[in-house]
């Protein structure tokens, strides 16, 4: 049998700590509008041709 | 190659996965014995991408998870007059279980174009919030050295021994500045 797929563990300490920093520093690394759009139009182009 | 020339299906017990191969035991297994399993106790939703055959070129297993961060006020100021019970944080989150792309179409960057779809799919019309994508990538070099480059980052130290390791990616990340 493959490995299970387990719910991921609560982080404490300075697990959190660096995860609060990274959060910080992600919030001002955002996609560009340009690839925002080729992104959605990929969604759309895939979900087109669907059967979920 | 690119993956809209592919089918985008969810997993049945008509599709025909016996055959794939992505080189992994582990992946194979998954998607041959243990996938429709987990689908039909609600447990994991499995995606396929099919070609005009028929044959499952690529798949991915998604379910419910949430990060949940225990010491969240420690390093964000919160009041003392916030009740506990928000000193802790859950963000809701989509667990990628599993991943896997046939060996005749590795090379073709399948798996970090399911990446892009993931997290473009996840933020666009969304019916519930979802923070992150989380996986628990195998802890071989090559299988990180993949999340990474496609922005994931490790959760912890704690399972740098184990088998799997806890990486993140922050959803926010796919809302342009300003929207």
């Amino acid at each position: 049998m493959a490995l299970p797929i387990s719910p991921t563990p609560v982080i404490r300490g300075n697990d959190s700590k660096k995860f609060n920093a990274q959060l910080k520093k992600s919030a001002k690394k955002r996609i560009s509008k340009k690839d925002r759009q080729r992104g959605i139009e990929l969604v759309n182009a895939i979900l087109s041709k669907a059967t979920i | 190659m690119s993956l809209q020339d592919f089918k985008f299906t969810r997993l049945s017990q008509k599709n025909e996965t016996k055959d794939f191969d992505c080189g992994d035991n582990d992946l194979n297994d998954f998607i041959r014995n243990d996938a429709w399993n987990y689908q039909s106790e609600l447990l994991a939703v499995t995606y396929l991408f099919e070609d005009a055959q028929g044959k499952v070129i690529a798949f991915f297993s998604v379910s419910n998870d949430s990060l949940k961060d225990a010491d969240y006020e420690k390093w964000n100021n919160l009041s003392r007059k916030v009740s506990n019970r928000k000193r802790r944080r859950d963000y809701p989150a989509v667990k990628i279980g599993r991943i896997g792309v046939s060996l005749d179409n590795k090379g073709n960057k399948l798996g970090s174009q399911i990446m892009f779809f993931i997290k473009n799919w996840f933020t666009s019309e969304n019916k519930t919030g979802c923070r992150f994508v989380l996986v628990d990538a195998y802890n071989k070099p090559d299988v990180i050295s993949f999340y990474q480059k496609n922005d994931f980052i490790l959760l912890t130290e704690k399972d740098s021994a184990k088998k799997t390791r806890a990486m993140y990616f922050d959803l926010m990340q796919m809302i342009p500045a300003g929207n």
